[in-house]
């Protein structure tokens, strides 16, 4: 009988449901949408936050202090430079942390005599395709990692044309080089003097130091010098969690970590266990945090996404409230059937039994749609905005439905009770 | 005039006879206007907010000589440029005069002498500038203090030095060498690692450079784009130095503020249609629930149009006292918002108060009056016949 009942109101009552199932709807897409983007936008965010550069540099360990001001090296006595072997940089990409080292690029700092003059010369990968010690391949270099540098010109590839440079806009300026120029370079390979004539590919417009400096591919500074498979610094840029106070504990001193505590530090990605995992898996070198990078990513991170929190917890209300709002007017609307039901002489609980299952459902069908239609906005959102689609986590669809009936019944309770204190005869005296 | 006056007694009566009904409208007006007020109120201050926050990546300006000959800079030129701008927008600056010292390292057995580039600023503006440095001890933000000096973490380690320790250091310039407390180490990441810093009145003695600079970093909330212009603008009036932005971090900003932005646009515009289909929803429901009132009217000789008119109405006066209230508790919420996110209020605007009291009237009018065209036409005696 109650089977029968739930039939014929969803079937002939089918048109004065739509309007609740159509507000649930879209209460539910509201909840979706929001949750969706709120548990996203972290992620998302931290990408893009990568544009400020690389978060962590490697360098070998060493006891002498670099004495450089605006780039250029004052230290008089050639000290002893320690280097990182270049085949170590691609083991960065093969640490526990993998999947968040976004990008990296090696340098090698030289100065090269031109005009007669000393300027600073680095070597690096622009753009390069690398493959790391699993066999996979990625592509690695400062064309990704220097995000604010405008280039007149192009970016040199895969570092193959080897007698091609990437020049800063001042040295351009003072030495009147234009792009597809060719500028002589001596550089000291021991006693020796190697001259070598270099043809401009690119100018750098990049409001620091990188304007007064040379750009060559790393092999060929390498070969040129005579320091083959040498780097004396890597950028990483990794995605990182924000700190908190195990991360700070962790930092001040790793060895003052219980076991457990050390486990939930390590495999967190965190800036310093990073660090910690780069140092492990290449002998001989600090990996740092860039701390004006780290830093303040973290800071940034952790207020957008409260700023999305608070913007969830209004979208929920608001939805939560325009759901409830509706159920209470379809429930008074009934009124006169719940006096009919009591008439004929169903008992409280029947009626209630009911209407709590006819709820119920109406709640999931509009929170299934409403599931659907807030995963649509979500993709508009991810995709206006971030360009590409935000991750649709499964955890939000039972919340949602659960969400949509809950409401709906608090929506209804107080109505119910309302329609069942009255007596059948005045309701139905008309 | 009679007339007038049953309108009113007619509205007025629909009011307080339907409390229930009445009182949930009106709680779905005052809450779907509440939330979209907020959030239009923190949309609009959004930009300067996370500009502001933005700061924390520090300076996204620098003065410098704007040649590579010697010439240096001087205070003076500084002070002038920092005149430029408003006490709001610029959150600090800090000077920096470079020079080399020689600094006794006290690690190896033989005691010798280490070169170290040495920096001449000013302290207090450290926490504005380089928000981001991790500081051991105590910096002297006195400009006055002569016997005290900072630290990087690699000096620190490297040359074995420690908070309290007598440093001795020596340039060119000095007979012999001074000795200096060290107060603090910082830990940055970059180049300050390797660096000691001193107040900027000492090094210019060390250096014997009175009055002169090498470079000033300074921090300035810039809204989005309009830096490099500001910085174009300024430089005309300067000669010999020039005002650079810091574009790693300038564009960088303009990105990062364009993606939230847009961001919260959306998201915004998300709950925009959404809470207002909801409301309207609810509303549309209320009205339909209507169809035996107006079949009486009309039985009692009420025109279409009169029963429409009354519908708005009524409408209008819940909209509009909706909308206020709505505007209201939107307005707390977005200083909820503003408090716990940003740690600074929200401002009032005006704008978003008007047009929020206005899509309140307008919503509710359009959700009454649909389902009330579609019922007018209704032949009273059919609706009616049970009664």
């Amino acid at each position: 009988m109650l089977i029968r009942m739930l039939k014929s109101s969803f079937t002939r009552g089918i048109k004065s449901k739509l309007l609740a199932i159509l507000a649930i709807t879209f209460g539910a897409s509201l909840a979706t949408a929001m949750l969706s983007v709120s548990l996203d936008v972290g992620d998302k965010m931290n990408q893009e936050l990568k544009s400020y550069g690389s978060n962590i540099v490697v360098v070998p360990e060493s006891e002498s202090l670099p004495v450089e001001i605006d780039g250029v090296d004052f230290n008089a006595h050639g000290v002893d430079k320690d280097y990182i072997a270049e085949e170590d940089v691609a083991a960065i990409k093969v640490i526990f942390w993998r999947h968040n080292i976004v990008n990296l690029a090696p340098y090698l700092k030289a100065s090269a005599r031109v005009d007669g003059e000393q300027i600073p010369v680095i070597g690096t990968w622009f753009d390069d395709e690398i493959r790391i010690p699993t066999g996979e391949k990625f592509r690695f270099g400062v064309k990704e990692i220097k995000s604010w540098w405008k280039i007149d010109g192009s970016w040199i590839k895969d570092g193959q044309n080897k007698n091609q440079a990437m020049i800063g806009e001042k040295l351009a300026n003072k030495f009147d080089l234009q792009v597809g120029d060719t500028i002589n370079l001596d550089f000291a390979n021991g006693a020796e003097i190697v001259n070598s004539g270099v043809k401009v590919a690119g100018i750098i417009d990049s409001g620091d130091e990188a304007e007064r400096q040379i750009y060559l591919p790393l092999d060929f500074l390498q070969e040129v010098i005579g320091l083959e498979d040498k780097v004396d610094k890597i950028e990483v840029s990794a995605l990182t969690t924000p700190v908190n106070d195990l991360a700070r504990k962790a930092q001040a001193d790793p060895e003052a970590l219980s076991a457990e505590e050390f486990e939930t530090w390590y495999c967190t990605a965190y800036v310093s266990s990073i660090t910690f995992q780069i140092e492990e898996a290449i002998p001989g070198v600090v990996a740092k945090q860039v701390r004006q990078i780290s830093e303040s990513e973290g800071k940034v991170l952790n207020k957008i996404q409260l700023l999305m929190l608070l913007v969830t917890i209004a979208a929920l209300i608001s939805s939560g409230l325009g759901i409830s709002s509706i159920m209470t007017t379809k429930v008074l609307e009934r009124k006169k059937e719940i006096g009919l039901l009591k008439a004929i002489g169903a008992s409280d609980f029947a009626v209630i039994a009911l209407f709590v299952i006819e709820i119920v459902v109406v709640g999931i069908v509009g929170g299934g749609l409403g599931y659907l239609l807030g995963i649509g906005f979500a993709g508009l959102i991810g995709q206006q905005v971030f360009g590409m689609a935000i991750a649709v986590k499964l955890i939000v669809m039972p919340f949602i439905l659960l969400l949509a009936s809950v409401v709906a019944l608090c929506g209804s309770i107080s109505p119910l009770r309302i329609a069942l204190k009255l007596e059948p005869a005045e309701v139905l005296h008309g | 005039m009679k007339k007038w006056k049953m309108f009113l007694r007619m509205i007025s009566q629909a009011l307080k006879e339907r409390k229930s009904r009445v009182a949930i409208v009106f709680f779905a007006i005052v809450v779907g206007i509440g939330v979209i007020s907020a959030l239009f109120s923190v949309y609009y201050d959004i930009n300067i907010k996370m500009s502001k926050e933005l700061r924390t990546y520090g300076a996204n300006l620098a003065l410098k000589p704007n040649s590579d000959q010697a010439q240096n800079l001087s205070l003076n030129e500084l002070e002038r440029v920092i005149a430029e701008f408003s006490q709001e927008e610029l959150v600090g600056y800090r000077p920096n005069l470079y020079g080399i010292a020689e600094v006794e390292s006290q690690v190896s057995v033989f005691k010798s002498n280490k070169p170290v580039v040495l920096v001449g600023t000013w302290f207090d503006q450290i926490d504005k500038i380089n928000p981001y440095w991790q500081i051991e001890g105590e910096l002297s933000i006195n400009h006055d203090i002569k016997d005290e000096v900072v630290i990087g973490r690699d000096v620190a380690e490297k040359l074995g030095y420690d908070i309290g320790d007598k440093l001795k250091l020596a340039t060119e310039n000095t007979w012999g060498s001074e000795e200096f407390l060290v107060t603090a180490i910082v830990e940055t990441g970059d180049d300050a690692d390797n660096r000691i810093f001193l107040n900027l009145g000492v090094v210019e003695r060390l250096l014997a450079k009175e009055g002169q600079l090498n470079t000033a970093y300074l921090s300035v909330i810039s809204k989005g784009e309009d830096l490099k212009e500001k910085a174009a603008k300024i430089n005309q009036k300067l000669s010999g130095v020039e005002l650079e932005t810091i574009q790693k971090i300038a564009s960088s900003e303009g990105k990062v503020l364009d993606k939230i932005k847009s961001l919260m646009y959306l998201v915004v515009m998300v709950i925009l249609l959404s809470t207002l289909l909801c409301v309207s929803t609810t509303m549309m429901t209320i009205v339909a629930e209507r169809k035996e009132e107006i079949a009486l009217k009309k039985a009692l000789g009420a025109e279409n149009q009169d029963v429409i008119i009354e519908f708005l109405t009524e409408a209008i006066i819940l909209g509009g006292i909706g909308g206020l209230v709505g505007y209201g508790l939107g307005f707390v919420g977005a200083q909820l918002i503003g408090k716990s996110v940003f740690d600074s209020a929200i401002s009032f605007r005006s704008m978003v108060m008007t047009s929020s009291f206005i899509l309140s009237i307008v919503v509710s009018c359009i959700a009454s009056t649909l389902p009330v065209s579609r019922v007018v036409d209704i032949d009273p005696a059919v609706t009616l016949k049970g009664e």
